[in-house]
C-alpha cells in the first residue's frame, strides 16, 4: 500500500487521540474508585446494581423497624415485671390479712393499701415509649386506662401493632392491654364497650388483674377471711398469666435480635456484592494506568519523531 | 535532417515539458493537505514522429522523434473506491449521530449516582413505612410529603431533559410542521448541498466539452457527494459517451429517489408523530421516505434515519418514566389518599398542593397497603414488574442504547478509516514522492536547457564562424 503524508499524519492523530480516551477514563475511574459511572458503562449489571442497592435500602428500615419493636418489647417487659412485683406485694398483703390475728381493722387498713396498688396498675397500663402508648393498640397517642371511682375505663383500641422487620414478614410487637373475648389481655377481659371493671364488688373473678385487685380490697374492707383465700388463688392465675405474656415477649425479643445479627451479616455480603459491581479494581486500575501511560507517550513521541523528517533534509 | 531549427524544436518542448510537471508537482505539494484532493499527473507522450509516409516523402532515415508534450492532466482516482467510502460514510454517520443524543439522554438520568430516581422511589416507600410505624406523627407526615415532592420534581425535571434532547432532534410545532432541530438542519444542508453539486456539474461539463480534464472541480464535486452521502444511502452514476465521460450525472438518488433535476429540493413533513422526507421537483415529483417508520433499517442507515431513531428512542424512555408517575399515582389513590396529581406529558407531575400545605391530612392508618405497593407489580398484564425493576429496566435499555450506538460506531469508523486510508493511498500526495519527481523535471529541464546551449554553440559556429571569409 502506498503512503501519504495525510495517511500518516491521520493515524498519528487517531492514536493519539485513542489512548488519550483511554487515559482519561482510567484517570475517571480512579478518581472515583468506581468503574460504573453511567449506564452506558456497563448495561448488563444495572438490574442487580439497582436491585441490591434497593435491597440495601430496605434493610436499613428493617433494622430501624427492629429497633422500634425491641423497643416496645424491652418497655413492655419492663412494665410487665413491675406488674409481677405489683401482684407479689397484693398476694403478699393478702396471705398477710388472710391470718386470724388480723382485725377488720387491720385488714382495712391493708384494703387502702391495695386501692393504691390498683392505681399503680393504671399507671403501668399507661407506660409509654416515647409518645407512644405501649398497651394502647393502634390508638396509642393518648393514655388507654383511666380510673373514675371504681371503674377503669379503656380508651385504645384492639388492633395489633406489627413491625414490618423482612420482605414482606411482620410480626407483632405489643401485648394487648385488654381483650374483649377469649384469652383475656394483660390488664384482663373488657366488655364491648371497653369497660374493664364496673366498679360491681360481686363482679365474677377471672377478668384480669383489675377484677382480682378490687376484689381483694373488697374482701378486705368486708372482712370476708374466706374470700381472702379465694383472692390468693385469683392473684396467683393472674402471675401465672402475667408470666406467659412475659415468656412471649421474651421470645420475640430473642427472635428480633437474632433477626438484627442476620440482617447485619446480609448487609455485609451485599455491600460486598456492591462493591464488586461497582467499585474499581485499584490495584488493576494502576498497572493499566500506567501501560496506558506509557503507551500514550510513546504515540506522541513516535509522531513527533516521524513528521519532522522528509526528503528536504535531505536535499541540500 | 528534417531542418537547421529542428532540434532547437525539440529541445524547447522537453524544457516547457519539465515547466508544466513541475508545475504540477508544485500543485500537488500546495495541495498535500487539501481534504478531498486527488493528485494530478501529467500524461506525458512522444510528439508526432517525422515523417509522415506519403508519395513525396524524402528518403532519409526515419522516424525521427520530434520531442515531447503533455497530451492530458489527469487526476489519479479509483472510482470504485470512491462508492465504498460514500457507503461507509452513511454507515458510520447512522450510529455517530446517534451518539451524541442518546448520551445526552443518558446525562439526563443522573444513575447511577447517589440521589437518582431510583433512590427517591425507595427512599418514598421508606418514608411510608416510616409513617406506619407511627401513623399519628405529624413530623412523619411531612417527611412522606417531602420525600413524595421530591421524587415527583426529580421526574418532571428529567422528563423536561428528555423533552429538550427529543427537540434538539426535531422541533415539531401544533401544525403540525417540523420547524427546528437537527433533522431540519441536516435537510437544509442536504439541499445546500444540491445547489452546488448542480452547479459544478455544469461548470464541469462545460470544461469536458472543450476536451480539458477538469480535475479540481470533479474533486470539489466528489467531495460534496461524499458529504451527501453522510444522510442516506446515496447511489451515483457518471456519464460516459464513447468511453469518455462528459461529467453529467445520469444517477443520483437518496434513499432510491431520484435528486438529479435542478431545482429538486428536500423536505421534511409531519404525519402526526411521525416524520417523513420528501422530494419536490425531480422526475418522480412527490415521493416520500417515512423516516419514523424506517428508522430501525441499518441497511439503509443515513443520519437522517440515525437521527429519528435516536428521537423514537427519548419517546420511548419518557413513555416509560411516564408510566412509572401515573400507575404510582393511581394505585396510590385506590388505596384512598389522593397523593400525587397531574401527568408528566401534560405538564407536570405533582402532590397534591392541599398535601403539601398541610401534610396532617395524610391519613396514616393506610401507611402500610402504601408502602406494601413497592412490592405490587405495575401491571399483570404486560408489565409484571415492580415499580423499582421497571425503572431499573429503564436505566438498563438507556444505557445499553447508548452503549450500542457507541460500540457500533467505533465499528463503523474503524472500516470507514480502512476504506479511506486505502483511497488515500491510491489519491494522496506523498511529499516524497512529489519532492523526488521534482528533482527528476528540475534535472530533465536542466538538460534540455544544456541542449539548446549546445546546439546553439554549434549553430553560431555555422552562421558567425562561416561568414567573413
Amino acid at each position: 500500500m502506498r503512503i501519504t503524508n495525510k495517511y500518516m499524519t491521520d493515524s498519528i492523530i487517531n492514536s493519539i487521540q485513542l489512548n488519550q480516551g483511554n487515559l482519561a477514563r482510567s484517570q475517571e475511574q480512579l478518581a472515583t474508585s468506581k468503574r460504573l459511572l453511567r449506564p452506558s458503562d456497563d448495561p448488563n449489571v444495572m438490574g442487580q446494581f439497582f436491585s441490591i442497592k434497593s435491597s440495601l435500602t430496605y434493610m436499613e428500615q428493617y433494622n430501624r423497624n427492629i429497633d422500634d419493636g425491641l423497643s416496645y418489647l424491652n418497655m413492655n417487659d419492663t412494665a410487665m415485671g413491675t406488674l409481677g412485683d405489683i401482684l407479689s406485694k397484693a398476694n403478699e398483703y393478702a396471705v398477710q390479712a388472710a391470718n386470724d390475728t388480723y382485725n377488720s381493722n387491720d385488714r382495712a387498713a391493708i384494703a387502702q393499701q391495695i386501692d393504691k396498688l390498683i392505681d399503680q396498675v393504671v399507671d403501668l397500663g399507661n407506660s409509654s415509649v416515647g409518645d407512644k402508648y405501649i398497651y394502647a393498640g393502634t390508638k396509642n397517642s393518648a393514655p388507654p386506662f383511666k380510673r373514675v371511682g371504681d371503674q377503669i375505663i379503656y380508651s385504645g383500641d384492639t388492633n395489633e401493632i406489627r413491625r414490618e422487620v423482612l420482605a414482606g414478614t411482620d410480626y407483632r410487637i405489643d401485648s394487648p392491654g385488654i381483650t374483649t373475648s377469649g384469652i383475656p389481655g394483660v390488664f384482663g377481659l373488657a366488655t364491648d364497650t371497653y369497660t374493664v371493671s364496673d366498679g360491681d364488688p360481686l363482679a365474677t373473678t377471672g377478668n384480669g388483674i383489675f377484677r382480682a385487685l378490687f376484689d381483694l380490697r373488697n374482701r378486705l374492707n368486708n372482712n370476708d377471711a374466706a374470700g381472702i383465700q379465694n383472692s390468693i388463688d385469683d392473684l396467683k392465675q393472674e402471675t401465672d398469666r402475667l408470666l406467659q405474656y412475659r415468656v412471649q415477649v421474651g421470645a420475640r425479643t430473642s427472635h428480633f435480635e437474632a433477626l438484627q445479627n442476620q440482617l447485619a451479616d446480609q448487609e455485609i455480603k451485599l455491600t460486598e456484592n456492591l462493591n464488586n459491581i461497582e467499585g474499581a479494581d485499584i490495584e488493576r486500575l494502576s498497572i493499566e494506568y500506567n501501560q496506558q501511560l506509557l503507551s500514550y507517550q510513546a504515540s506522541l513521541a513516535a509522531g513527533a519523531k516521524i513528521l519532522q523528517v522528509s526528503l528536504l533534509d535531505f536535499l541540500s | 535532417m528534417p531542418g537547421t531549427w529542428f532540434g532547437l524544436e525539440t529541445a524547447r518542448r522537453g524544457m516547457k515539458l519539465n515547466q508544466y510537471a513541475l508545475e504540477i508537482t508544485g500543485h500537488n505539494l500546495a495541495n498535500a493537505s487539501t481534504t478531498g484532493y486527488s493528485r494530478q499527473e501529467a500524461v506525458i507522450n512522444p510528439t508526432d514522429p517525422f515523417t509522415n509516409p506519403s508519395i513525396d516523402s524524402s528518403v532519409t532515415p526515419g522516424q525521427f522523434g520530434t520531442g515531447v508534450e503533455v497530451s492530458s492532466i489527469r487526476r489519479v482516482k479509483d472510482e470504485y473506491l470512491d462508492n465504498n467510502v460514500r457507503r461507509s460514510t452513511t454507515d458510520s454517520a447512522y450510529w455517530d449521530d446517534q451518539i451524541s443524543v442518546l448520551q445526552r439522554a443518558e446525562a439526563s438520568f443522573a444513575e447511577p449516582a447517589s440521589d437518582g430516581i431510583g433512590e427517591r422511589i425507595t427512599s418514598f416507600f421508606k418514608a411510608w413505612m416510616d409513617l406506619n410505624n407511627t401513623p399519628q406523627d405529624p413530623g412523619v407526615k411531612a417527611a412522606v410529603a417531602q420525600a413524595g415532592d421530591s421524587l415527583a420534581t426529580l421526574m418532571t425535571y428529567t422528563y423536561n431533559q428528555l423533552g429538550d434532547v427529543q427537540n434538539s432532534v426535531a422541533v415539531i410545532d401544533s401544525t403540525p410542521a417540523v420547524t427546528g432541530g437537527m433533522l431540519k438542519d441536516q435537510v437544509d444542508e442536504a439541499n445546500n448541498l444540491l445547489v452546488q453539486i448542480r452547479d459544478l456539474t455544469d461548470s464541469i461539463k462545460k470544461v469536458y466539452a472543450v476536451g480539458q480534464q477538469p480535475n479540481d472541480l470533479l474533486d470539489k464535486r466528489d467531495q460534496l457527494l461524499e458529504e451527501l452521502s453522510k444522510f442516506g444511502p446515496l447511489d451515483v452514476a457518471f456519464e460516459t459517451v464513447n468511453g469518455k465521460p462528459t461529467g453529467e450525472l445520469t444517477k443520483l438518488t437518496l434513499f432510491g429517489k431520484d435528486l438529479s433535476q435542478t431545482g429538486t429540493k428536500l423536505d421534511l413533513v409531519t404525519y402526526g408523530t411521525k416524520i417523513s422526507l420528501k422530494v419536490n421537483g425531480g422526475t418522480d415529483n412527490g415521493p416520500e421516505v417515512n423516516l419514523t417508520d424506517n428508522c430501525l433499517d441499518t441497511n439503509q442507515g443515513g443520519s437522517l434515519l440515525g437521527l429519528e431513531r435516536a428521537r423514537q428512542d427519548v419517546i420511548d424512555y419518557k413513555e416509560k418514566l411516564n408510566d412509572i408517575a401515573i400507575k404510582m399515582k393511581s394505585m396510590i389513590a385506590d388505596i384512598g389518599i389522593n397523593f400525587f396529581k397531574g401527568d408528566l406529558s401534560k405538564g407536570g407531575f405533582k402532590v397534591n398542593p392541599g398535601i403539601i400545605q398541610n401534610p396532617a391530612s395524610i391519613n396514616g392508618t393506610l401507611a402500610g397497603s402504601v408502602a406494601d405497593l413497592r412490592d405490587s407489580q405495575i401491571d399483570p398484564a404486560d408489565k409484571p414488574y415492580t415499580f423499582e425493576q421497571y425503572y431499573s429496566l429503564l436505566v438498563t435499555q438507556v444505557g445499553g442504547n447508548a452503549k450500542g450506538a457507541s460500540d457500533m460506531a467505533d465499528n463503523q469508523t474503524a472500516i470507514k478509516t480502512q476504506i479511506t486510508a486505502l483511497r488515500d493511498s491510491v489519491s494522496g500526495v506523498s511529499t516524497d514522492e512529489e519532492l523526488t519527481k521534482m528533482i527528476q523535471f528540475q534535472y530533465g529541464f536542466q538538460a534540455s536547457a544544456r541542449v539548446i546551449n549546445v546546439l546553439d554553440e554549434m549553430l553560431d559556429l555555422l552562421i558567425n564562424g562561416l561568414v567573413g571569409r
